[in-house]
This record gives structure tokens, C-alpha cells and sequence, in this order.
């Protein structure tokens, strides 16, 4: 039965070699990825997935696990990878476990981690991109679109990744508006809706008007929607994904990720066979950091400056380091001067911004 | 000042899930039967009444689906560790687990779908009160329900003839039985209907707080309720007290640190445990001089009548 | 007519068997349900977890490694029920387990690992033990319920873990992401076969032996069955109960923590979150379906780990999200636990005149 089954695929690969097919599907790289989130998590998670899933539509196929613990990781990359000819794993956690199944396994698989910083040469790369780019422009709207120059974060773990943003979008409101203050509520876990919604109500109390969060709920959004009155306005800001339907009317815009381009740029280049370590790290000008849609009812001004400036920067006015590759101020007073931090200086932020009044949690 | 009424609404805020889940696992453990599946039955309660509530907008009818829902569910629970005697922890996780996974599954695709969160409603005069007016009497519909809940609990368990059944259920089934009345059945509807009150608990976070469906949106606060069922000594009046408490504990992690004051949270998450446990064992070293006993003393202990040995 | 349970006059030792057969084969058919209401042809998706299991050489590695921390997780619960004790704290004891563990690797690290392995050991032990002894002496001293107390210092101990893990212990290296450094060499258990599978295995193995051997033929362990059998026969025979509850619950402690010693220093090498998937809460599954008998340990966490690992295959082979999978899970355990009655009893049907 076996046999047969064998005989008549090769006479079917036979016919598409004699009769010159393009590209069979059986030629194009499999994905195999993993996922720290449900798939459906409304953020972080489903950007990955219908990053991947975008994939089908030009024959890489993909297959993947959810909600995979980073402690029981590592046997989920192996298994995939014995499978799949690329293995992809989008958590910071999911490195050294990346690491140790890359090193073990024996076949062509490629690796491909997303936030780390290790790598291994022909084997396993890191890719991350630049949310802060877009975390900037949101900064710019919010500057200009705040009345009481009050800016509330709600914020999961202080990790780096997460601190850049905060602080990109502090310089952003800077830009426009030298008065602004920045406050930051942590709630101290990846993911929990109740809690993150107590503390959007905590920067708004104390009285910030633009609401934004890092984590994947949308609940500024929705509390802006249910809170904003004509004499206390409020906006929210989304997060990773576009979050303008749960509250269309004060929802300004967002920063958000949009893998399409970037995996597919990948999976060419391994099927191409010019798959090489590079560490990527795009942004705007790729097209992998971007602003979800504009609300309907933001002001037409803000909108143009915050495009005119996403523009400038897309056209390098801006390069790929800014806003802090211009130089700024520490929320010590330190000052750092132009071009002193680059891309491991914003990978590594463990500080505050002038203009953050919250302590820095760590320790 | 401003900042204690802030704090205060937080609390009640969240405490109420809690509250309510609370009622539902005193109803039954007072019965004598402990319901670890909380946390599971809370999830089913979300998803059922956020389905209901998009779908028709009435939060009546989200949050009586909800308790129907959370009480078939728990009904598997009864089925298996009251009929089928297996051990009540151990089908208390298969609980969570289906629950979970029930949620999960009819959940994926109402994910990005909302709907207004229900309103609050200010009780004449009463939200007048200077701080605790605010945050007691002007509250949404649910609120006031899970504070008819506590005192409708208490009275049923310690003023009727019903309650003092049930609570002999939990204290000596024995007894009860050779009174001819049914341990069984007994248990089996304080379960289900416990359950019932922790579907409502979960209600609380898909309309009111959280008003979108994502996976796991009640985040654990099913185990924090099987923790204040003990931290309420099985009395609901002390739930209150409990919930609003923990509820206190959660809004003032995040409101301290607008003050500037960095107190781990991780400490600040301990210490409703540690005094959980720091008053049990002292109502447990008095009760025992007083020789009265406050947790049901047949907790967790299998039942079984009919039996030809 | 009605249904009722009678209780089967005498209970063969492998009366049991049958009872499990049908129970899985229940369960099967349940879970034949749930993979089918999704478009999954079920015969086939048990056909790929099986070979997935049990015909690669991979599929042993994963079952062995993730047997491995149930066996003493169920150890401890197990011992604890033989006196009619329920430890539902050995999920805390695996986490302090490896919070101690996890002090000595760091700070100890450069000895060499004939010294430090058993070291981390003991530190697992006494990690493991003391949280153990909380309940046990608020149990024997005061009488406070040892089911609540233990499940509430769940909450503390993986609370105490993430209070590191998000302080002091971060690695900086790992831009601040809660996770600590790694574990030198020494600090890690050595594998076998050239494969996953670790001495932590030996070492669970070896204390169920251990504790077979204690239970059955020591004295301690004959007073422990008196207690679990009848605890007023056993007090008046003068054995100190308060003392034999503590004994129990710190050496049910103490493997509960040597799970996370194994755990951390067999599997990961550094101490993060999630290391424990809920091992504290399946032993107690384990050993109310081993019923505490060591052998029946052996075939309970054999069972736990098939679903554990089934876990990534369905969802890798068939796209179904978790939460299919915990249905499928409470599923199986409903099954398995509802079952358990007819080996004692039997249904009968009864006319009623």
C-alpha cells in the first residue's frame, strides 16, 4: 500500500519535472511555529499567527502550538522541527530552549527566534523589529492631542522592550508638547484583563487623558469609550494590533507589528537557499512597525503632522536608532549625547526618560 | 480623599467576582463538598453571558444564563465526585480543566467582538455618603445583586430549616441520613447551585469589567475565591469582608504606585495568604477550647448511603 | 426499578484492571466526541499520538522526562494519604524545592559535581521539607486543616519564586526577562542514552522503593498504617500522631521538593516561570488513581504523562487550539476518576415491589 502511495507520488513529481511546473507546492519550505499566547490573544500572538498564516497564500504552509510555558519549550521546537524546515518561536523566553533544540537537531531545519539576541551561524537567527519607531508617532498624536499634558501607560513587566516604547513615546509628545508628563502603571503580569483594567483607571484618575497600554487588552480603549465626557476628554492608543473596535470614538491610533512582509522575506529567502544569519530588525520603512487606522474622530491636524513625520522618516530624515539616536535626557538629569545609543543600547533600556515621573520599578 | 473613593470603587470592583464565586463555594462546602473547579466554572459563566449579552443586550438574561450554565457544569463535578464518590479535589481540577477548555473552545471566535459594559446605577441618597457612597451605591446592577447574594446566603444558611440542613450536610451526613433526609440530594443541589453563583462571579468580568472575550479572562481569580472561602470561615457575611479585602489588596497595587511608593508586588501578593492562614489557625485554637467548630467538619468527606457491606 | 451500588464481597487484586479497561475505554469514546464535534477524525489522531508516543525514540524521551517529576509528586501526595493526610501543597513544595535549589546553584556553582549535586539535593530536601512542616505542625500542634493550609502556601511559595525571578535573581544578560542565569555544569544531572532522559528518573524511581520498603516493613512504617487505618486505635496504642503528622508531612515536603530539584536541575538548568505545569496538583491525580500503591503510581503518572504529551501533538498534527486539549484532558480524568467506584461496587438494579 505504502509502495504505491510512494510510486505515484514520484510519478506525479516525475510529470511536474518533465512538463516544466512552476514551483510545485511540495517545493516551498514548511513553517513551524510557536506561540506564547492563545492565537486569538487580540495582540502579541495573533500578529504572529496571521503573520504566518498570511504565508499560505503564496505555499508555505504552517502548523503551530499555543500557550507553550517557555520551561516546556523545547521539546515543541524539537518536535516541530523534525517536521518543518523552518521553526520559528516568538518569545523572549523561548531562546535558550531555541538554542539547546537548534544545537541538538541534525537536519537542514532553520531556526528562527524572535526578540533574543542569540544566534548560531547557518542554524538559528533572532528578528525583532521596531515597534518604538511607530510608538514615537503615537507619542507625537498624543502630545498634540492631550489637554491636561497628563500621559498614562499601563505597563505589564518593565523588560526593555517595553521601556523603549514607553520612552520613545514620551520623547514623541516631547516634540510637540514640552510640558508633557508620563506616568506608568505596572501590573506586573503578562496577562490579566481584570487587573490591567484597574489600572488604565488608575492612570486615568490620576488624570491622564491619553490612555495607553502595552499589554494586548484593549481595555483603555474601552474605558476611554464608556469615560470620556465632552468637558474631560479622553483617547486611548492600541496596542500590537489595530483595537479601534472596542471604542471607535475615542480611539486615536496605535502602534502595531505586521509580520507579513518580514516572514515572507524570510521563507524566500530559504527556499531561494540565501537564508543566511542577519539579525533583522525592521521597521516603518519595511513596513513591519506601522499605526493602526485612525479614529474617526481625531483631529485632522494631528493626523497630518503625525503622517508628515512617519513620511519624513520613511524618506530617512530619520534614521533607524531615532528618536534616541538624537540624544535626550535621562529622567536623572543625565544627558546623552547624539549617536550614544544604538540599536544594543535600545534592546538593553533599563531607565526612564525626562518627562516619565514614575521611579524606575527594577529592584 | 479622592484618592480613598478611587481606591474604595476599585475595591468593590473587584471584589465583586470574587464575592460571588465566594457565596458559591460556601454554599457548597458548607454542604460538605469542596469545589476546586472555581476557576473553570467562573470561565464557562463569562463566555456564556458575554455570548448572551451580544447577542440580545440584556444583562438579565447574560447573567441568569450564566448561573444555568455554571450550574450544568458543575452538575459533572456532583456526577462524578458525589455519585461516583471519587475524591472532590481531583475532580475539582478535571473541572477547571473542561472549563477551561470549554471556554477556549466556544470562545475563539468572539474574539474582538464587544458591546457597552452594563451601567452603573446610583441608589438615591445612599451614593450621597460621603466615601462609602460611592463606592458601595453607585455600582452597576451586578454589584447590588452580589450584596442581596451575601445576606440572602447567610439568612437561607442560618435562619432556616433548609440552611441548617445543608450545613449539617457538611458537619454530620450521618446523621443526617439515619434523619432520613437525602445526603445525596443535599449536596448534589448545593453544588450545582454554588456553581450557579460562581458562573454569575464570572459574568462579572465579560459585561462588566472586561466587556470582550479573550481566553482565560478571569486570570486566576477563581483560585483566589477557593482561597477566601476559607479566608470567610464558610460564613458569607465574612466573604464580604473577604472579597472587598482582597479586592483592596489588588487596587491598592496599582494605586501605590502612583504615590511613588515601590512595595513589591509579589510581597504585597503573599500576605492575604499568610493571614488567611494566620486566622484560621487562631479561630481554629479558640473554637477548639470553645469546643465549637467552625470549618464543616465533614469537608471533602465521601458520603455514601444504600450500601450493602 | 432503580439503580443502586453494592459493594462487591471481596476485592481481587487485579479486580481493578478490568474496572481501568472500561474506564479508558470510556474515556476514549468520550474523547472520540470532543476530537470529532471539532473535524478531527479520531481514529487517525489516536493512531499519530500513539506512534508519535510510542514508535519514535523521541516519543519514550518526552514520557520518561515528563514521568519523571509526577512520580515524586505523587510519592508525596501518596504518602501523606497513607495516614488519611491530604497534601494538596506540593505544587509550593516543588517551587520551594526549586527556589532552593536555585540559591545553591548560583551561589555555589563553581563546585564540582560530586559535590554540589548532592548538596542541591539536600538544599531540595530541606527547601521542599520545611515548607512541608507549615502544615504539618499547624495540623499536629493546633488541629488547623492541613488541605486548606497547604493549598494556600501554593499561592506563597510561587509568589516567594516570582519575587526572585523578577528581582534579584533576573540575569542581566538576558535583558532583564525574569529568568535567571543558567546552571554551571556541575549543577546539572547528567542525562542518559544520549537522550533527554535524566538521573532525576533513578531518583524517583529509587524513593519509591524506598518509601515501599519504609511503609511495609519498618515499624514507623506500620504506625503509619495503624493511624491511616484506624487514628484512635493507633492513639491509644501510644503512638504520638502529632508527631507521626509531622514526620509525614515533612518528608512528603521534602519529595515534593526533590521533583523541583529534578526538575530544574535535570530539564532546565535555570530557575523561570511556569516549571512546574501543575506537577503538585496532577500528583495528587497520580495518587488517588494509584490509589498510593507504588506500583499503581508507576501506571497513574504513565497515564498523566500520555496526556501531557498528547498535548502539543494534537495541536502540532490538527491546528486545534488548547483549549481543546483541556476539554480532551477533563475529559479523560471525569472518566477515570467517575470509574474508580466499580471496583469496590457494582451497579445493580433493584425492582422495587
Amino acid at each position: 500500500m505504502h509502495k504505491i502511495h510512494r510510486f505515484f507520488l514520484a510519478a506525479f513529481a516525475a510529470t511536474f519535472f518533465l512538463f516544466g511546473s512552476q514551483a510545485s507546492m511540495a517545493s516551498k519550505p514548511s513553517i513551524g511555529f510557536v506561540l506564547v499566547g492563545p492565537h486569538n490573544d487580540g495582540g502579541w500572538s495573533m500578529r504572529h499567527y496571521q503573520g504566518f498564516k498570511s504565508l499560505e497564500k503564496h505555499g508555505y504552509e504552517s502548523e503551530y502550538a499555543e500557550m507553550v510555558p517557555e520551561a516546556d519549550s523545547e521539546r515543541v521546537f524539537r518536535k516541530l522541527a523534525r517536521k518543518h524546515d523552518v521553526v520559528f518561536g516568538t518569545s523572549f523566553g523561548y531562546m535558550d530552549p531555541m538554542v539547546a533544540a537548534a544545537s541538538k537537531d541534525k537536519s537542514n531545519t532553520i531556526f528562527m527566534h524572535g526578540t533574543g539576541y542569540k544566534v548560531i551561524d547557518g542554524k538559528l537567527d533572532n528578528y525583532n523589529c521596531r515597534l518604538y519607531q511607530a510608538r514615537y508617532l503615537t507619542g507625537v498624536a498624543a502630545g498634540m492631542l492631550t489637554k491636561t499634558n497628563k500621559i498614562g501607560f499601563v505597563g505589564s513587566h518593565p523588560i526593555p522592550e517595553i521601556v523603549s516604547n514607553i520612552n520613545a513615546a514620551t520623547l514623541g509628545a516631547q516634540s510637540v508638547n514640552p510640558n508633557i508628563e508620563v506616568n506608568v502603571i505596572w501590573i506586573n503580569s503578562w496577562f490579566d484583563p481584570p487587573k490591567d483594567m484597574d489600572a488604565a483607571k488608575t492612570v486615568k484618575e490620576w488624570g491622564a487623558d491619553v490612555l495607553f497600554t502595552t499589554t494586548d487588552s484593549p481595555n483603555v480603549v474601552t474605558l476611554a469609550q464608556k469615560e470620556s465626557t465632552p468637558a474631560k476628554p479622553l483617547w486611548s492608543m492600541g496596542n500590537d494590533a489595530p483595537m479601534n473596535s472596542f471604542g471607535p470614538d475615542r480611539y486615536a491610533t496605535g502602534a502595531m507589528f505586521n509580520w507579513n512582509l518580514f516572514y515572507k522575506s524570510v521563507m524566500d529567502s530559504v527556499a531561494a537557499g540565501t537564508w543566511k544569519v542577519n539579525r533583522s530588525f525592521w521597521g516603518l520603512k519595511e513596513n513591519c512597525v506601522g499605526l493602526s487606522p485612525w479614529g474617526p474622530n481625531v483631529p485632522g491636524e494631528v493626523v497630518n503632522k503625525v503622517e508628515t513625520v512617519k513620511m519624513n522618516w520613511i524618506n530617512d530624515e530619520m534614521d533607524d536608532d531615532f528618536p534616541f539616536s538624537a540624544g535626550f535626557t535621562k529622567q536623572d538629569g543625565t544627558v546623552v549625547k547624539a549617536g550614544e545609543v544604538g540599536r544594543q543600547g535600545i534592546e538593553t533600556m533599563q531607565y526612564w526618560v525626562k518627562g516619565v515621573i514614575s521611579d524606575f520599578p527594577v529592584k | 480623599m479622592e484618592f480613598l473613593v478611587q481606591l474604595l470603587i476599585a475595591a468593590v470592583e473587584m471584589g465583586t467576582p470574587l464575592l460571588l464565586a465566594t457565596l458559591g463555594g460556601v454554599i457548597s462546602e458548607r454542604a460538605g463538598v469542596i469545589n476546586l473547579g472555581m476557576e473553570g466554572l467562573m470561565l464557562v459563566g463569562a463566555l456564556t453571558a458575554f455570548v448572551v449579552m451580544l447577542h440580545t443586550g440584556s444583562p438579565i438574561l447574560a447573567v441568569a444564563l450564566a448561573a444555568i450554565a455554571g450550574g450544568l457544569v458543575t452538575m459533572l463535578h456532583g456526577l462524578v465526585c458525589l455519585m461516583l464518590r471519587a475524591n472532590q479535589i481531583a475532580s475539582g481540577l478535571a473541572l477547571t480543566l473542561f472549563g477551561t477548555g470549554l471556554s477556549g473552545l466556544f470562545g475563539s471566535s468572539l474574539v474582538g467582538k464587544t458591546f457597552n459594559p452594563i451601567e452603573d446605577i446610583p441608589i438615591p441618597f445612599l451614593h450621597k455618603i460621603p466615601l462609602i457612597g460611592e463606592a458601595f451605591f453607585n455600582q452597576d446592577i451586578l454589584v447590588y445583586f452580589s450584596y442581596f447574594c451575601a445576606v440572602l446566603t447567610w439568612w437561607v444558611l442560618f435562619r432556616t430549616r433548609l440552611g441548617l440542613n445543608i450545613r449539617s450536610m457538611g458537619e454530620a451526613p450521618e446523621v443526617c441520613d439515619s434523619l432520613g433526609l437525602s445526603v445525596l440530594a443535599y449536596r448534589f443541589w448545593s453544588l450545582v447551585v454554588g456553581g450557579g453563583l460562581i458562573g454569575i462571579g464570572g459574568a462579572y468580568f465579560s459585561i462588566a469589567m472586561n466587556p470582550y472575550w479573550v481566553d482565560f479572562i478571569t486570570a486566576g481569580r477563581g483560585w483566589i475565591a477557593v482561597a477566601l472561602v476559607i479566608f470567610a470561615l464558610w460564613h458569607p457575611l465574612k466573604a464580604m469582608a473577604g472579597a472587598y479585602l482582597f479586592g483592596l489588596a489588588l487596587a491598592l497595587e496599582l494605586r501605590l504606585q502612583t504615590l511613588g511608593l515601590n512595595v513589591s508586588p509579589y510581597i504585597l501578593k503573599m500576605m492575604p495568604y499568610f493571614l488567611t492562614i494566620l486566622v484560621l489557625t487562631v479561630v481554629t485554637i479558640k473554637n477548639a477550647r470553645r469546643d465549637i467548630k467552625v470549618m464543616p467538619a465533614a469537608l471533602g468527606q465521601v458520603f455514601f448511603r444504600g450500601l450493602k457491606n | 426499578m432503580r439503580l443502586y451500588l453494592e459493594k462487591r464481597d471481596h476485592i481481587k487484586a487485579f479486580s481493578r484492571f478490568p474496572v481501568l479497561t472500561i474506564a479508558l475505554l470510556l474515556a476514549i469514546f468520550m474523547s472520540f466526541l470532543v476530537l470529532w464535534s471539532v473535524g478531527v477524525n479520531p481514529f487517525e489522531a489516536y493512531l499519530i499520538v500513539g506512534e508519535e508516543i510510542f514508535l519514535t525514540d523521541y516519543g519514550w524521551q518526552d514520557l520518561l522526562v515528563k514521568i519523571t517529576p509526577l512520580l515524586l509528586t505523587g510519592a508525596a501526595v501518596a504518602l501523606a494519604a497513607q495516614m488519611k493526610l491530604w497534601n494538596i501543597g506540593a505544587e509550593g513544595q516543588f517551587h520551594m524545592g526549586t527556589f532552593a535549589v536555585t540559591w545553591g546553584a548560583l551561589n555555589f556553582g563553581h563546585l564540582n559535581t560530586f559535590s554540589l549535586i548532592p548538596f542541591l539535593l539536600i538544599l531540595s530536601i530541606i527547601g521542599g521539607g520545611l515548607w512541608g512542616c507549615i502544615p504539618g505542625v499547624l495540623k499536629s500542634r493546633f488541629g488547623v486543616n492541613e488541605i486548606i493550609t497547604s493549598l494556600l502556601l501554593n499561592y506563597v511559595a510561587a509568589a516567594w519564586v516570582d519575587y526572585h525571578l523578577f528581582g534579584d535573581w533576573r540575569d542581566p544578560a538576558s535583558n532583564n526577562f525574569p529568568i535567571t542565569p543558567g546552571f554551571s555544569e556541575s549543577a546539572r544531572l547528567p542525562n542518559y542514552f544520549d537522550s533527554d532522559v535524566h538521573a532525576g528518573l533513578l531518583l524517583a524511581l529509587f524513593v519509591i522503593l524506598v518509601l515501599t520498603f519504609l511503609l511495609k516493613k519498618t515499624r514507623i512504617g506500620m504506625k503509619i498504617q495503624l493511624a491511616g487505618d484506624n487514628l484512635d486505635a493507633a492513639r491509644y496504642s501510644g503512638i504520638s500522631i502529632g508527631m507521626l503528622t509531622l514526620i509525614i508531612f515533612a518528608v512528603s515536603g521534602a519529595i515534593a521538593g526533590m521533583a523541583g530539584f529534578s526538575e530544574v536541575s535535570g530539564v532546565h538548568y535555570r530557575l523561570q516561570q511556569n516549571i512546574s505545569l501543575g506537577y503538585g496538583y496532577t500528583g495528587i491525580i497520580v495518587a488517588w488513581l494509584a490509589r498510593n500503591h507504588p506500583l499503581g503510581i508507576l501506571l497513574s503518572s504513565f497515564l498523566m504523562a500520555v496526556i501531557f504529551v498528547s498535548a502539543e501533538i494534537l495541536q502540532i498534527e490538527y491546528g486545534l487550539p488548547i483549549s481543546v486539549v483541556f476539554l480532551y484532558q477533563g475529559i479523560i480524568l471525569f472518566t477515570v476518576l467517575g470509574s474508580e467506584i466499580f471496583v469496590e461496587y457494582r451497579l445493580r438494579l433493584q425492582k422495587i415491589v
